[in-house]
């Protein structure tokens, strides 16, 4: 289906080739994962199926690359729309029309289908992706797990072939994620579609995937099964980490499997160890919080008490008010009700220079708050807007993530490595509190190891840390205390085992297959008795 | 709110008083004028068809050209562009239902909402007693009228600049046949600014004098949409002796006129009741509007 | 028959502004404030009764206070700048005596009813003309109304809907980028400062955005449209220039009464036929098809026939009792109006009667 012969691509300019004599095949009716670190040519692999490398994106390619026996050499990418559907990261950005419907027919009317093709199509689309209820909807107001539901449908309805996928699930809550996975792999087995996908958060998809392709990074890929790719793998799920620590052969794919293997590897654990009791030094303390938007309620009457050297994970479906939650304590956002003091002070009623002294936050998009051409030039102006010394802000940078480039412009960093900038320029008024959210989205394993460790280097300065986000590997890894929002409300708040042990949709894998009080791979690690293998 | 009061009063007041007659009698008197003082005012209809009519402005003050005609009893209108800077109707003719031969453009009706065009207007006249009429070279509102002397307004039908014809009445007041031309020199318009004011007469100090239009657009000159600036009559200087009065055509002092409102009310084919009727239509649909709004919005709320 | 006529559907976008022009070219030949009020009435109402629930519908209130605005701007020009047109003065104040440089101009002074009255049928019409403008933009969708045009112009109707779809995301960006900004301290150091940083990361996010829905809509097909000989493209674009050129000249030359009539009609219906045939031409090329388009159906008929009848029976009515249509303010009275042009724009009220309600809204 798919033939890549000795490919290589480069952009202008520079010297190293993104893509490095790269040779596969895909066959019909695959699932294909693509894993890999950000950065690594993930993106650039995909785009060159549909030919969008290098008709659209410039830079040179070597080799060939056909789908179905039409090369992308001699063809734009609007001649492959009838074979190879692409689906973005964001959705939102990729839509093109107003509603559902007319979303879904769009690509078909390009192609010149006769009328009742069209029709008869959009119906089969709306009832296969289960959004049939929505098909006068404006796009604007779907949630994001519809809206990436549209964006598949609206690639479906041309009956591409091969279906590829950039990381389709990262917006999304783990709810969500799981619906659009399991659509997918619905439509491999009924449909006989070929799905490349790419995706960092490798457990869900990888008990549906037939193969694993990993970019380490040096332009190559590693082709073949998972078990067999993953057992080399630098960066992997809990479920293998788990599997290679313990020795299973061939390493367990599903958690079911892993359950399976499981009883031995209990019988030769100790006690699981404690984790540390909390503080007693309340640093912010919240009561009554509500935030409202006209007729909305976003936030309704929650209190909220952090403490020093602590990390509070916030979790909750997308809408369920974190963001509002945050922003209001932060000062800066709308506040009807409530109080919320901070050493003494309240927040909200302190300019925003001195808020930003007392409580920091870093938003969703961080790179909002990027503007200057340089890394040097943000660190000189957040110094200034501190009130620190010079150098403070580079000093906390190198210390964060060391090796960036002073001369670098922010928005060719990677996803990493601009939230590092960002914590550094907030850090740098060296607030008591520091507030997160969604930090982890478009990070890979790596970086988000790495945003773990800065989180706990900050905790041991005795700050306290929030930090809302959907990814429960993450929170198993460094929250101390979980609170679950929904409606507004805060549903449940305990230490983390407790919270996010419990559900089958918040647990993470390493819950799921050991049971209740084992979190992470690490804490099996510390707790075995005898070293693994 | 004072001012909507005192307007729907005003306009009450208006359709209830009795209906003036065409010329108002109540301003002026038939005739030339009887002395030096005030001024007269022709208005010969030419092609438009009908008798001249003649009567006097009796003012002893200064006054404007315009002051002069609407003083005499006669009923102008204005274009709705310049308001009554430039006169289209006088005593409701041409009307808006009337067709005037203009050349290019057989059935023309005058709308009176731009300048007339110069095949099809009213020419504006005048005269010391005893002299030549004359061209104007200023506006109806920009000049002052001669003390003794003629205004005349002719009504030029497919003419050029050269032949534009004269008020067939002779500016000559009865009784002082004879007499030399006693008429102050009259300086030429420098600008084609149609708010300048002829030098000598006195300053718009009053409301009346020379202001901008009723319109914003009078601070632009005229430029394409006026009349070019009439040609200086090329050899007859203003001290020529006036015509014979014994040429004159026959000419009333508008006794009997009609009543220009309802000539126009007849015109329009208007009815009494078609006005009730608007009115009513728009507060039954406002309504309507109304109620229909609030019942979708309810029902879009539930 | 009459059931099917009455099926709830959102109409041809096309036949809601035919109806909507025609009253505004009825309502551009007339002053008459009874006129202009029916016109403004029958627009409102027809609005309210067969408008979609959708947000771009519920806009409409703009332009009633634009309308309002334009009036009040006229009635208090004529009260600033010119006011003693006529003889019923109501208000006698001072008048503020200007530089000899601004001799032309008179401020204040007294004011008369007539020009007031002359400023509010001005504006009147002025504003009668935008709210049926905004009628229709109430009634029809715009973008469908992109959608409908001819295949010709598929292109250009994109952009715009790209464009349309543009400021919503600018304005979202830009407040979210301003909220940041107090993340960062607020307004410290100058002006300039503070708006580059907000225009950069806003200018960069659309730039981001725009490039990416490019990549997804040339991943979809867009423009797959085939070759065309560049001889045959430079003719169908010159006939249509053309032809648009025509169209523009017809219709101005329609509208306004001065301009000499061999310039009107001939040349409207001349300049409509060549762009028809040059849209034809260039949409042959074309092999797009349209998902449901939109149907001329009967309902679209009689709406478009009932906007086209009222500005006929204006045009009829100033040929023969054109004093109603301009009334005059030599005397101050109530103005004249007669039944003919009264009834025609009554007839502008057949569409909601006559037309079917739009698509209900599921939530």
């Amino acid at each position: 289906m798919i033939e890549l012969d000795h490919v290589s691509f480069w952009y202008h300019g520079r010297e190293s080739p993104v893509l490095d004599d790269i040779s596969l095949s895909i066959g019909d009716g695959e699932l294909v994962l693509l894993a890999g670190r950000t950065g690594a040519g993930k993106s650039t692999l995909l785009g060159t199926l549909n030919g969008l490398v290098p008709h659209f994106t410039g830079g040179h390619l070597d080799g060939e690359v056909s789908v179905d026996g039409v090369t992308t050499r001699s063809r734009p990418p609007r001649e492959f729309a009838h074979l190879v559907g692409l689906v973005g990261q964001d959705p939102l950005a990729g839509f093109v029309t107003d509603t559902v419907e007319e979303e879904l027919a769009y690509g078909m009317e390009q192609l010149g289908l006769p009328a009742q093709v069209m029709r008869r199509r959009v119906e089969e689309t709306l009832d296969l992706l289960g959004i049939a209820e929505l098909r006068r909807r404006p796009l604007r107001a779907l949630s994001g797990g519809q809206q990436q539901r549209v964006a598949i449908g609206s690639v479906l309805t041309t009956h591409p072939r091969v279906l590829v996928l950039d990381e389709p699930t990262s917006a999304l809550d783990p709810t969500a994620a799981e619906d659009v996975l399991a659509t997918l792999a619905r439509l491999v087995e009924d449909l006989g579609t070929t799905v490349i996908l790419a995706e960092h958060r490798m457990e869900r998809v990888i008990p549906f995937a037939d193969r694993l392709l990993y970019t380490p990074g040096d332009g190559s890929v590693v082709d073949g099964p998972p078990p067999e790719v993953l057992r080399d793998m630098p960066i992997t799920p809990p479920i293998v980490s788990l599997g290679r620590l313990a020795g299973w052969t061939p390493l367990p794919m599903t958690v079911r499997d892993a359950r399976r293997r499981a009883p031995s590897l209990l019988a030769a654990l100790a006690e699981p160890p404690p984790r540390p009791p909390l503080a007693p030094s309340p640093r912010l303390t919240a009561s009554g919080v509500v935030v409202r938007y006209g007729p909305t309620v976003a936030v309704r009457g929650v209190d909220v008490e952090l403490h020093g050297g602590t990390v509070l994970a916030m979790m909750g479906r997308n809408g369920s008010g974190k963001s509002s939650l945050l922003w209001a304590l932060q000062g800066s956002g709308p506040r009807q009700g409530g109080t919320v003091q901070v050493a003494g002070k309240d927040p909200k009623d302190l300019p925003s220079a001195e808020a930003r002294a007392l409580v920091g936050l870093v938003p969703q998009t961080a790179s909002d708050l990027l503007y200057l051409d340089t890394v040097a030039d943000e660190c000189r102006a957040a110094d200034t807007e501190s009130e620190a010394s010079p150098g403070t802000c580079r000093a906390l940078l190198d210390r964060l993530t060391p090796g960036i480039d002073s001369r670098a412009h922010p928005r060719d960093l990677s996803e990493g490595q601009r939230l590092a900038l960002v914590l550094a320029v907030q850090l740098s008024a060296t607030p008591g509190v520091l507030l997160l959210d969604e930090p982890t989205r478009g990070l890979d394993y790596t970086a988000k190891a790495t945003l773990a460790r800065i989180i706990t280097a900050l905790t041991s300065q005795g700050r306290a840390v929030v930090v809302a986000t959907h990814d429960v590997e993450f929170v198993a890894t460094v929250a101390d205390h979980v609170a679950i929002m929904a409606e507004g409300e805060i549903v449940a708040t305990g230490p983390t085992a407790e919270i996010i042990a419990g559900s089958p949709a918040f647990a993470p894998q390493t819950t799921k297959i050991l049971g209740a009080p084992w979190l992470t791979v690490d804490d099996v690690r510390a707790a075995l008795r005898e070293p693994a293998r | 709110m004072r001012t909507l009061v005192v307007l729907a009063v005003a306009a009450l007041t208006a359709t209830l008083a009795p209906v003036a007659r065409a010329v108002d009698h109540s301003k002026g008197y038939p005739g030339y004028c009887r002395n030096a003082t005030g001024v007269t005012v022709v208005v010969d209809f030419q092609q438009l068809g009908g008798t001249t009519i003649v009567r006097c402005d009796p003012r002893p003050t200064r006054g404007t050209g315009l002051d002069a005609v609407k003083g005499a009893g006669f009923q102008i209108e204005g274009v709705v562009r310049w308001g009554e800077g430039f006169i289209c109707r006088i005593e409701n003719r041409p009307s808006a239902v009337e067709e005037i031969p203009v050349a290019g453009d057989d059935g023309y009706r005058e709308a009176c909402r731009d300048t007339p065009p110069a095949s099809a207007y009213w020419s504006y006249w005048h005269a010391g007693n005893n002299c030549q009429w004359e061209y104007s070279q200023w506006g109806v509102k920009n000049r002052d009228f001669v003390p003794g002397g003629f205004e005349g307004w002719s009504f030029s039908l497919n003419a050029t600049a050269d032949t534009n014809p004269t008020p067939r009445i002779a500016a000559v007041r009865p009784g002082t046949t004879g007499q030399p031309c006693d008429a102050p020199d009259e300086p030429e318009p420098t600008t084609a600014d149609p708010n300048a004011r002829q030098p000598g007469a006195a300053g718009a100090q009053n409301g009346a004098g020379g202001g901008s239009g009723g319109s914003t657009e009078t601070s632009t000159a005229p430029g394409r949409d006026a009349l070019p600036p009439p040609k200086p009559r090329t050899g007859s200087p203003d001290r020529a002796e006036a015509d014979d009065p014994s040429g004159n055509v026959a000419f009333t002092g508008g006794e009997k006129a009609r009543d220009v409102t309802e000539v126009v009310r007849e015109q329009s084919g208007a009815s009494d009741y078609a006005p009730w009727a608007a009115g009513g239509a728009v507060v039954l649909l406002g309504l309507a509007t109304w109620l229909t709004a609030r019942r979708r919005k309810r029902s879009r709320e539930a | 028959m009459l059931a099917r006529y009455f099926l709830p559907r959102d109409l041809h976008p096309g036949a809601w502004w035919v109806w909507a022009l025609g009253l505004a070219v009825a309502a551009s030949r007339t002053t008459n404030p009874w006129l202009l009020l029916t016109i403004l009435a029958v627009a409102c109402y027809v609005v309210i009764a067969r408008r979609a629930d959708a947000p771009w519908a519920m806009a409409f209130r703009l332009y009633l206070y634009l309308g309002a605005f334009i009036v009040a701007m006229r009635v208090l020009f004529r009260f600033v700048f010119g006011g003693a047109e006529g003889s019923t003065i109501i208000l006698a104040l001072p008048e503020i005596p200007l530089p000899a440089w601004a001799a032309g101009i008179r401020l204040l002074g007294d004011v008369s009813a007539e020009s007031l009255l002359g400023g509010l049928y001005d504006g009147l019409r002025l504003a009668t003309m935008v709210v049926c403008l905004g009628a229709a933009n109430a009634l029809a969708n715009p973008k469908r109304l992109l959608k409908a045009m001819p295949p010709a112009l598929y292109e250009v109707g994109t952009a715009v809907v790209v464009a349309l779809s543009v400021f919503p995301q600018l304005a979202e960006s830009v407040l979210r980028v301003r909220r940041a900004r107090t993340l960062r301290g607020g307004a410290t150091g100058r002006r300039f400062r503070a708006l580059h940083a907000i225009i950069i990361p806003v200018l960069e996010d659309a730039l981001d955005r725009s490039l990416r829905l490019a990549a997804s809509m040339d991943s979809r097909g867009y423009g797959r449209a085939g070759r065309v000989a560049a001889r045959a493209r430079l003719a169908t674009g010159a006939l249509m220039i053309v032809g648009l050129i025509g169209v523009c000249v017809g219709v101005y030359a329609t509208l306004d009464g001065s301009t000499p009539r061999f310039l009107a009609a001939p040349v409207l219906v001349a300049g409509l036929v060549v762009a028809l045939v040059g849209f034809r031409l260039a949409g042959r090329r074309v092999h797009r098809t349209r998902y449901r388009p939109d149907r001329w159906r009967a309902p679209e008929i009689v709406v478009a026939t009932s906007g086209v009848a009222v500005a006929v029976a204006f045009f009829a009515t100033s040929g023969v009792n054109p004093t109603n249509l301009n009334p005059s303010l030599v005397v101050l009275s109530w103005p004249l109006l007669s039944w003919p042009p009264l009834l025609g724009a009554a007839v502008g009220l057949v569409p909601a009667v006559l037309s079917p309600i739009p698509e209900p809204v599921t939530a």
